[in-house]
């Protein structure tokens, strides 16, 4: 199949640099965690990567871990990338991570030298890439010293096996001092990939460290595992994610309370001429250089897209926002 | 064809120092910025480059966006040195560079780590060479950190996909602080390109941090995009660049007040035995460690050449150059 990318598709994205660094970051950038593994249609995920590029989504982000199968995303956007972007590399901003279980035994999970060099050996394998963008580790580990885990990262961007490198759910305090330990080794922490949506606050102290040593930021679940989509408005649906096995959302999270806001939410939307979903992306980018969708559709990605026509909040949204939340 | 490279290359040219460094630079290098590309007829570029090999010029510069088209110079250069120049390989120095705008989206210019890594090797490919002798950045960035650009060079560096590192358009305060961030990082600063030319001295301040700090320097446009020749002397010709459609010589710019300088230039030129071209080659080399010269046909390279038969110049000489230049 021979594959053109949309002519147009610089101008329909917003790019927001990646903390104190040269990268730039679109604003939406596609997570393959579901939905593109080898149990899902090739067509579909084939289809949701190149019109995410046409849409000027230029960063794909995955891990070592990603599928389900594990490691079958990374086998997906392989494919996609030696055939039809072959010749988009450069336009591309790649990431994966190593840090959750990935295989049995002592070598296959956490924060070591050893599994760290050898995951990301195996994903450019997967993906068919001689260096990845951005190279993370995945969780932080507190039983391997944090000295040997930077030690790994430094490493990969000396060997150019990755040109950047980011680290994704550590704490405030575990950022700051994985950022000095790279310091000290001459590299630059690009980018901290943490949780973040209205409904799930929790890590916003780490903006702070962040902010403050130039460090970028990327948002996984903005919304919330899709109970800030309109979804759930109308109670909850036969199909989606809550009522599956694989879902990290459960009926029992949507309390009535939760729907109450929900509603609010929706409605304050509705006010700036957007859904939830694209108001619940919009709000989190107040504060992060870009956000991670999800999707299982390529209709889903345009929706989400459509979020960049509007990013600004006044102050009276944002009070508004903040009474409902707390409410 | 058989290529046999002139016995007699060595004895005609003159090899100057880079500064404090152990690589000499022929006085009169060859600029690929245009007529090397691929809207001009091959057989053309392999003359000029066999011939200027022939006459002793071991240093040919490129950029990623020399062509026009860009990217077709390196790939003439390409054609050349893995054709007739095979075997001559190590007595060349190849220089190329990034910086300007070379593909669409947020990472086909500037000064990211992303833009640099992806573009050296894109010119490495078109270039059929494993490593460049320079490589430059190509202009500054005011956006990015320059501790990233530096640290992406120096990363280049010691990939050993260049061995030495350049930069171009830098003010002397971004000099200045570029090569403190490299030498930090142990890689030296070989070489500053600039614009340089008796009509225009605008970055003559960037040559005291040069000679301060060991570090040498080649210029462009060393004859104000020709008209520091004769061929503006009776008139601007039909067949000239300034006629065409180039923005960067403009009849506009021709004014009678530059036309009364040079045709005061041109005698003294004529009183030194030189043409005017070469006296203005001649007076660059009183600063610059080489001159870049662009040039459309053989025979203008090999005029070229000749200045060297007469580089150094009087104090009278200079003198007068200066009364002509700011009367």
């Amino acid at each position: 199949m021979d594959y053109s990318a949309n002519s147009d598709r610089y101008n329909k994205m917003v790019y927001r640099r990646c903390g104190k660094s040269g990268l730039k970051l679109p604003a939406i950038s596609l997570g393959m965690w579901r939905n593109f593994g080898d149990v899902s249609s090739l067509t579909n995920g084939r289809e949701m990567i190149l019109g995410a590029f046409d849409l000027g989504i230029t960063h794909f982000d995955l891990a070592n871990n990603y599928g389900p199968c594990a490691g079958s995303a990374e086998e997906t956007f392989g494919k996609v990338l030696s055939e039809e972007l072959r010749s988009y590399r450069d336009e591309l901003v790649i990431s994966t991570k190593a840090g959750y279980y990935l295989r049995p035994g002592p070598y296959g999970d956490w924060g070591s030298r050893k599994y760290i060099l050898s995951s990301l050996e195996h994903s450019l394998k997967s993906m068919n890439l001689d260096y990845v963008d951005i190279f993370y580790h995945h969780r932080p580990d507190p039983d391997t010293p944090m000295e040997e885990t930077a030690e790994a990262l430094a490493q990969v961007v000396r060997q150019g096996k990755a040109l950047y490198v980011g680290i994704s759910n550590y704490s405030p305090e575990q950022t700051a001092r994985m950022i000095d330990i790279l310091n000290g080794m001459g590299v630059h922490l690009l980018i901290h990939q943490l949780s973040h949506s209205m409904l799930g606050r929790q890590n916003e102290p780490v903006y702070d460290v962040l902010d403050q040593k130039g460090v970028g930021s990327i948002v996984f679940s903005p919304l919330a595992q899709g109970i800030l989509s309109n979804r759930y408005l109308h109670g909850i649906p036969e199909e989606p994610r809550s009522k599956s096995r694989q879902g990290l959302c459960s009926e029992s999270c949507i309390t009535p309370e939760m729907m109450i806001k929900i509603e609010a939410l929706h409605d304050l939307a509705q006010e700036r001429g957007q859904g939830l979903s694209q108001m619940a992306l919009a709000w989190v980018l107040q504060r992060a250089t870009s956000v991670i969708i999800g999707a299982s559709r390529l209709s889903q990605i345009r929706e989400n897209c459509q979020s960049t026509e509007n990013l600004a909040f006044s102050k009276e949204e944002n009070d508004k926002i903040d009474a409902i939340l707390n409410g | 064809m058989e290529y046999m490279a002139n016995s007699d290359r060595y004895n005609k040219m003159i090899y100057r120092r880079c500064g404090r460094s152990g690589l000499k630079l022929p006085a009169i290098s060859l600029g690929m910025w245009h007529n090397f590309g691929d809207v001009t007829p091959f057989s053309n570029c392999r003359e000029m480059m066999l011939g200027a090999f022939d006459l002793g010029i071991t240093h040919f510069d490129l950029a990623n966006n020399y062509g026009p088209t860009a990217g077709s110079a390196e790939e003439s250069f390409g054609k050349v040195i893995s054709g007739e120049l095979k075997g001559y390989r190590d007595e060349l120095v190849v220089s190329t560079k990034a910086g300007y705008y070379m593909w669409p989206g947020p990472y086909g210019e500037w000064g990211s780590k992303k833009s640099l890594v992806s573009s050296l090797d894109q010119s490495l490919k078109r270039m059929k060479l494993d490593y460049v002798d320079i490589f430059y950045h190509h202009r500054p960035d005011a956006e990015t950190p320059m501790e990233e650009t530096a640290d992406a060079l120096a990363h280049l560096v010691r990939q050993g996909k260049a061995l030495y590192i350049g930069i171009s358009n830098y003010s002397p305060e971004q000099t200045a602080r570029m090569i403190e961030l490299l030498d930090s990082k142990g890689v030296h600063l070989l070489i500053h390109q600039l614009s340089h030319s008796m009509l225009g001295r605008q970055n003559e301040p960037v040559y005291d941090v040069l000679e301060q700090k060991g570090v040498g320097s080649i210029a462009f446009s060393p004859l104000a995009q020709g008209l520091l020749t004769d061929r503006y002397l009776n008139g601007i010709p039909e067949d000239s660049r300034a006629k065409g459609r180039s923005v960067f010589l403009t009849e506009a710019s021709i004014t009678p007040e530059k036309m009364h300088k040079v045709t005061a230039l041109n005698d003294l030129a004529q009183e030194r035995g030189q043409a005017l071209s070469q006296m203005a080659l001649a007076w660059v080399l009183q600063r610059a460690t080489s001159v870049i010269i662009g040039a459309s046909r053989l025979q203008q390279i090999v005029e070229n050449c000749k200045t060297i038969e007469n580089t150094a110049f009087s104090k009278e000489e200079l003198e007068k150059i200066e009364q002509i230049l700011n009367g």
